[in-house]
């Protein structure tokens, strides 16, 4: 670690940000600068993912990956939804006060516990060395690849493990390997602290506009002191940064659900298509989140599922590139053999595999208190009426739990446990995990403002 | 949110969800106070471990349970030009490094000595226990271990 790599990965997430900011402005427009300092979060990730996947798109396409192309295409995205954004006669934000109330004394509270466990995380990440065996075995030496040969080397891409995997991830090492100088793997740990940061700001912004400071702030914090969430922030692998993706795609599509502000759906459209090339469960968490927002939303069919429709749509067509890329080149599919739609194809590891899957969302030793709080949160819901979310968030995590029973079930190599070498169900299974913890206040918000803000028991 | 009448906790079903609402936001609260303290402290722990560590330690990291030797993988990087090809020979009865280190310890090179690219019929071969006499006699060793000679390098003379 050293100033110049530091000061690269600044460079770079400030052009993350910028794109972010500016696409947002472009989609939704800025009212004013708090509202910007709060969604500022979201708009990072926002451009992390859309910078992420037009490099990869480009990679896949044959472009060279270097310098120029890190820099050029953020910069471009910045300045080009800027001028979108004039041309749409977006105003500039405006500036705003901040009322003195008792939530503004939990916010600052619970921004300052979480700002202690932030820099905790910090400490521990600027000189971690690289322990996390995919890590070393596949996802850096893919980076690795890329940053000295410029392009997918064929040799390595198709002899690595997980060759089938999506490369947004080995992009965004390359791209900070590039701005840092060198292929440090140690300050590398940095730029994935920045990730869970940004991803934490996102998810409180975003819930903020729905959760009062009192609800939302304990969950904020339980997703940081969770075992198996907020202390992996730093690992240099995809498990959670396709976890942020998927769980704020799963907010919006909820919010866009409730207030049909289309710029939800956009920006979910965006953290989808991250989603498909980043991880080959990221097709699976897709669809299943689309699955479940066609169930919640059935009883308003004629005006959601199209757009849903066209979100599959777009989300496929994203994901085609990187499949055509590597069935080129004679890589195995990303499917169980015989495509695990078979049911009678080993039944005697349908239940184990399915009650693995139980077991590991159940499991206080990784996620706490999560999963209890969350199911009690789903039961309030629905007492309060607050059908939508219930049917939304509820479904959402039984047909996640459902994906992580088939995966083991479908796949006989591997084995019918919880250890990571033999089972990636504990893994996979974080995607429900902090899916729970972050509909959890917002669960918990609605049914209480169906029964007390509203003075009644009213559906949302 | 102010002070309530007891009735208005007690209602039903509204009240029942309002304290539910609080009692799960107290669980949550509890669940954060009682794990924050320890948190903070395994993260102050990891970064003083972390920080505590030598070059080398911090840069091998995972390697450092399969290599065996620290010293053969900077060798291997110094020695092997990287335009050239190495293979990792591991001998069936090797026993140094841990139980990984047999069948893992070619990934390992293969992440840590990129650009270079291994190759079966490669001009380099870093061998742990291995029989180098089966590569013929023009091979020359470059470099050997100080400990017991178990883990070298050579190039095959072309």
């Amino acid at each position: 670690m050293n100033v110049h790599a530091l000061t690269g990965l600044l460079i770079l997430n400030l052009l993350f940000l910028a794109s972010g900011l500016g696409l947002l402005w472009f989609l939704r427009g800025w009212d004013t600068w708090v509202e910007l300092g709060r969604l500022a979060g979201l708009a990072y990730v926002v451009g992390v993912v859309t910078v992420g996947s037009l490099w990869t798109l480009l990679l896949i396409a044959g472009v060279p990956f270097s310098l120029a192309v890190v820099l050029g295409v953020p910069a471009a995205a910045t300045v080009g939804s800027v001028l979108m954004a004039r041309r749409r006669g977006r105003d500039r934000p405006r500036g705003d006060s901040i009322a003195a109330r008792t939530s503004l004394i939990v916010t600052a509270v619970g921004i300052s516990a979480v700002g202690v466990l932030i820099e905790g995380l910090f400490r521990t990440a600027r000189l971690s060395g690289l322990y996390w065996w995919d890590a070393w075995s596949f996802w850096i030496p893919k980076a690795k690849a890329i940053y000295f040969f410029g392009n997918h080397d064929q040799e390595f891409f198709t002899t690595l493990p997980g060759s089938s995997y999506p490369p947004l991830v080995p992009v965004l090492d390359v791209a900070a390997f590039h701005v840092m100088g060198s292929p440090d793997v140690v300050t590398l740990h940095v730029q994935y602290w920045l990730f869970g940061v940004g991803f934490v700001w996102a998810l409180a912004g975003i819930l903020a506009e729905r959760v009062p400071a009192w609800i939302l702030w304990p969950f904020v914090l339980l997703l940081l002191v969770a075992p198996r969430i907020g202390r992996r922030f730093h690992i240099t692998e995809a498990d959670l940064l396709l976890d942020y993706f998927f769980v704020l795609a799963a907010v919006l599509v909820a919010y866009w659900i409730l207030d049909r502000a289309r710029w939800r759906l956009m920006i979910a459209t965006l953290m989808l298509s991250g989603m498909v090339l980043t991880k080959r469960e990221g097709l699976l968490l897709a669809a299943v989140l689309v699955v479940a927002a066609l169930i919640a939303s059935a009883r308003q069919w004629r005006l959601v599922w199209p757009s849903l429709g066209v979100v599959a749509v777009v989300v496929g067509a994203v994901a085609v590139p990187w499949r055509i890329w590597y069935v080129g080149h004679g890589i195995g599919g990303e499917a169980p053999t015989g495509g695990g739609l078979d049911p009678t194809a080993n039944t005697e590891r349908l239940w184990p595999s399915f009650r693995l899957a139980f077991d590991v969302l159940f499991s206080s030793n990784y996620w706490s208190v999560i999963i209890p709080l969350a199911l009690g949160a789903l039961i309030l819901a629905a007492l309060a009426r607050t059908y939508f979310l219930a049917v939304f968030f509820g479904a959402l995590v039984i047909l996640v739990t459902l994906g992580g029973g088939w995966i083991t079930w479908a796949i006989p190599e591997l084995e019918i446990t919880q250890d990571l070498g033999g089972n990636p169900i504990v893994r996979y299974m974080g995607a429900a995990a902090l899916l729970s913890c972050a509909a959890s206040p917002l669960l918990l918000a609605a049914a209480w403002s169906a029964v007390t803000v509203r003075g009644k028991v009213d559906p949302a | 949110m102010g002070m309530r009448r007891l009735s208005w906790w007690l209602e039903w079903p509204a009240g029942l969800v309002r304290v539910g609402v609080v009692f799960l936001v107290g669980v949550a609260v509890l669940a954060v106070v009682l794990r924050y303290p320890a948190v903070l402290r395994d993260l102050g722990r990891d970064a003083t471990r972390n920080s505590a560590l030598s070059y080398s330690d911090r840069e091998i990291a995972g390697g450092n349970g399969l290599v065996d030797d620290q010293i053969a993988l900077y060798a291997a990087r110094a020695l092997i030009p990287e335009e050239d090809r190495y293979h990792v020979a591991v001998g069936a009865d090797y026993e140094g490094g841990s139980d990984l280190t047999v069948p893992y310890v070619d990934s390992y090179y293969r992440y840590f000595l990129m650009p270079r690219r291994p190759a079966e019929d490669a001009s380099w071969i870093i061998c742990y226990g291995c029989d180098l006499e089966t590569y013929g006699s023009d091979i020359e060793v470059v470099w050997a271990s100080e400990s017991d000679n178990a883990v070298s390098i050579a190039r095959i003379r072309q």
